[in-house]
């Protein structure tokens, strides 16, 4: 009988994180990529996703205002990837994955592995650099900056908009906002008509 | 609902919006039988939700510029790129499912504005062919039919009216008090704003909760006066009338004497179908009733239907658009202001500016309309990225957003003025770009008249000046000068002289006589408010004239 793709699962794990380990010499080194949040996405491939994560946990850094969540906190990668796959913003999500490269070379260029690896200011300053068009390394013209925007707005969107795309993870932003879209309840209009006059 | 076929029938009306929609029920009341043919599909009030990605942010009221481009160039000489500018909805009940709401009359002196400043070079105004005592009766009837709710005899600058709102004023922010003390301290007269949202339960509607969704969001109460809310379920109640959704007309077929026959359309399913009709009225847009003229040609309308005079398109016009701001610190506002109060409504307008004192030459004002900041939160945040260049992101945006949440409450004024046509702001026909179904599309250009874009200004300075009165402070503007693209206007005026018109009074083609233009394609000149209250009003004013026809054997 073939054993089902279940009983593998669960037969790897039986084997047990020592059985693992003791192979290690075999394995090759976990890169950051392979953090469970970069896997399994529908448009953004992990090393992709590590640099968009970072660049949208800039747009919406956690902490400013003091305890307010920042992007990460609110999912918004999820969100972001997840209207990438759509059809019709094939033509942006290219973008994104080329802006996500030059990112990348621009990290690498300053001796960074990866974009991410690179400190919040000197993050900012690639970002910036993105936002003003002056990143793009390739002879092909991108338009980095409309890209930018783009992200931005989806970013606002992930983080702002309804938590049933992904994003806004538990109405976390709505609640550190103190105010969501709920209608109210039928109000007795009498009581409030004319505001204070009466 | 009645179901007509494709045989003749009296009349088919192309669009379901704030032009076509008074006219549906005057005829079928009339017992006229009337086919409807809207392009965008039919909500009910239960997919109105308040999820912004999905109501105001994609597709659901507005066509994705991949599937159905405007081409538009915003200036005179820039280039035309894909937008969707221009499109004001695409579905039952068209822009006035999700439109504010803000409804004005215009003023009788709007009427003659061609004579006014024939001195002014550089603008293609014409005097309308009609008074605003024919039309005010109209007004009444939009009022009371469609459902408007504000209150009369406010301020001086009123135009007459016969008597009060149909439905009370609505309920406002205690804030408003503070708006109405700085215009009295500048010797303005504020008035509530009048809204077609009704303030009491009617025919079957319901009044408003007060939710605060009502711009580019539709109404879950029906509260919201558009045509899908009031006039399009009566009108199909009456048994004479049919609408079908998802239908897009793409060509008025008309036979060798050059008189319309039918108008063929694609539905949902990508079927090809023609509805023979006696009469055919286009009320799909300024913009896209221009856009199917123009493609409708044939031998007798070598250059379009009804467009010997080659005006068909020209003379479009829109609002001028002018949007300023200003912050309240909550911290510094007595209790009762400072708490979220549960109406975000602030209902307050100025016309003192309708005609701007002391200005030479070019005087024509407009409307200032006062409003809290709409609450949606994207679009909250947006707009504060946005009032960077480039835009605003990081710590900055964050503390931005949460500061319009927790610390300030931020006062609004809207500018609406006059839009001045011209030679060089008109719609022609683009075969160049096609939309999903291969049609050719509309090409819009635009170039703002100077003399419009400078009072705009000035009234966005007296708009500044109230706020700062009511203590608003880090006050800024936005858009000064720009232009409101879902106020549209001009396209097919109407007039006495076929040389210089496209429609004659009652809106029908000077050169085919079973064709009607009821959107704002007729007006020669945009007004100093926003216009739906007026195409709703020219609509069912059209509807009567076409009901009398009927009466006496001579609807054909
Ligand atoms: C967000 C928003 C806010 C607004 N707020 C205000 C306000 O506060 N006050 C105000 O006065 N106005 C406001 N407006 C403007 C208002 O919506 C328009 O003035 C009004 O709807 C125009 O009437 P219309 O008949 O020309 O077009 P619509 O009402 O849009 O109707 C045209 C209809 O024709 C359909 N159509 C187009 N082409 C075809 C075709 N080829 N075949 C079949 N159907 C077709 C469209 O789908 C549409 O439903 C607002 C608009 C928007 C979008």
């Amino acid at each position: 009988m073939k054993a089902s793709r279940r009983e593998l699962l669960l037969g790897t794990a039986a084997l047990g994180a020592a059985a693992i380990a003791g192979n290690a010499c075999n394995e090759k080194p976990k890169l950051p990529e392979d953090d469970p949040r970069y896997q399994g996405l529908l448009f953004l491939v992990p090393i992709e996703a590590r640099t968009v994560d970072a660049w949208i946990e800039q747009l919406l850094p956690a902490d400013h205002p003091p305890g307010t969540p920042g992007a990460r906190a609110a999912n918004v990668l999820l969100y972001i990837d997840k209207q990438l796959a759509q059809k019709h913003f094939t033509t942006i999500a290219r973008g994104v994955r080329r802006a996500a490269v030059i990112l990348q070379r621009a990290a690498v260029a300053q001796g960074a592995a990866h974009f991410a690896d690179l400190d919040a200011p000197a993050q900012r300053v690639l970002l910036e650099r993105l936002q003003q068009n002056q990143l793009a390394a390739f002879a092909e013209k991108t338009n980095t900056a409309k890209t930018f925007d783009t992200v931005l707005l989806l970013a606002l969107e992930g983080y702002l908009g309804d938590p049933s795309y992904g994003g806004n993870k538990d109405q976390i932003v709505w609640r550190a906002l103190g105010d969501s879209p709920a209608c109210p309840k039928p109000l007795d209009a009498n009581a409030h008509r004319h505001g204070h006059h009466e | 609902m009645k179901r007509f076929g494709t045989d003749e029938v009296d009349v088919c009306i192309i669009g379901s919006g704030a032009g076509g929609g008074p006219l549906a029920l005057t005829l079928a009341r009339a017992g006229c039988s009337v086919v409807i043919l809207e392009k965008g599909p039919w909500y009910k009030a239960e997919d109105f939700t308040h999820d912004e990605i999905a109501i105001s942010r994609r597709d659901f009221f507005v066509p994705y510029p991949s599937a159905e481009p405007h081409l538009l160039s915003r200036k005179q000489g820039d280039p035309l790129e894909p937008s969707s500018l221009g499109w004001t909805a695409n579905c039952v009940g068209g822009g006035t499912v999700h439109m504010s709401g803000y409804v004005f009359r215009l003023h009788p002196e709007d009427f003659a504005l061609a004579n006014r400043y024939r001195g002014i070079p550089g603008h293609t105004l014409a005097d309308w062919p009609i008074t605003y005592q024919e039309l005010a009766p109209y007004y009444d009837m939009v009022e009371r039919e469609v459902g408007v709710s504000g209150k009369a005899g406010e301020y001086p600058f009123e135009p007459p009216r016969a008597g009060p709102y149909p439905f009370p004023p609505l309920a406002f922010n205690p804030l408003a008090a503070r708006v109405d003390d700085a215009c009295k301290k500048l010797g303005l007269h504020p008035f509530q704003t009048p809204r077609a949202i009704v303030s009491s339960a009617a025919d079957g509607r319901s009044a408003c909760v007060y939710c605060n969704y009502c711009g580019s969001f539709g109404c879950e109460v029906n509260a919201k006066s558009s045509t899908a809310a009031s006039v399009i379920p009566k009108a199909i109640a009456t048994d004479h009338c049919e609408l079908r959704d998802g239908c897009m007309a793409y060509e008025i077929a008309t036979d060798k004497e050059g008189r319309a026959t039918a108008v063929r359309y694609i539905t949902k399913t990508g079927e090809r179908v023609e509805q023979k009709a006696r009469v055919i009225c286009v009320a799909a847009t300024a913009i896209e009733s221009a856009r199917l003229l123009l493609a409708s040609k044939s031998a007798a309308h070598p250059d379009g239907l009804g467009n010997k005079s080659g005006l068909v398109g020209k003379n479009l016009s829109f609002s001028t658009l002018a949007k300023v701001y200003g912050a309240l610190e909550r911290a510094a506002l007595p209790d009762a202001e400072r708490a979220d109060h549960p109406i975000h409504f602030l209902q307050r307008s100025l016309q003192d500016d309708y005609f701007v004192k002391g200005r030479k030459g070019y005087d024509k004002g407009g409307t200032i309309v006062f409003q809290l900041a709409h609450r949606s939160a994207v679009y909250t945040a947006e707009r504060l990225a946005r009032r960077r260049t480039p835009l605003l992101w990081g710590e900055a945006l964050k503390r931005e957003i949460f500061r319009a949440y927790k610390d300030v409450i931020e006062l609004e004024a809207e500018v609406f003025g006059e839009f001045l046509p011209n030679p060089h702001t008109f719609v022609a026909l683009d075969a160049s770009t096609k939309d999903k179904w291969g049609l050719a599309v509309a090409a819009i250009h635009v170039d703002n008249h100077p003399e419009d874009v400078a009072v705009s200004r000035v009234l966005a300075d007296k708009a500044r000046a109230v706020l700062e009165a009511a203590g608003a402070r880090q006050l800024g503007s936005e858009a000064v000068g720009g232009t409101t693209f879902v106020l549209q206007h001009g396209t097919a005026r109407f007039g006495d002289d076929k040389k210089t018109s496209v429609l004659d009074r009652h809106c029908k083609s000077h050169e085919v006589p079973n064709l009607y233009v009821t959107d704002g394609s007729f007006m020669p000149s945009s007004g100093g408010v926003p216009s739906t209250l007026t195409i709703m009003a020219n609509s069912f004013r059209v509807g009567a004239h076409l009901a009398a026809l009927r009466r006496n054997g001579a609807l054909r």
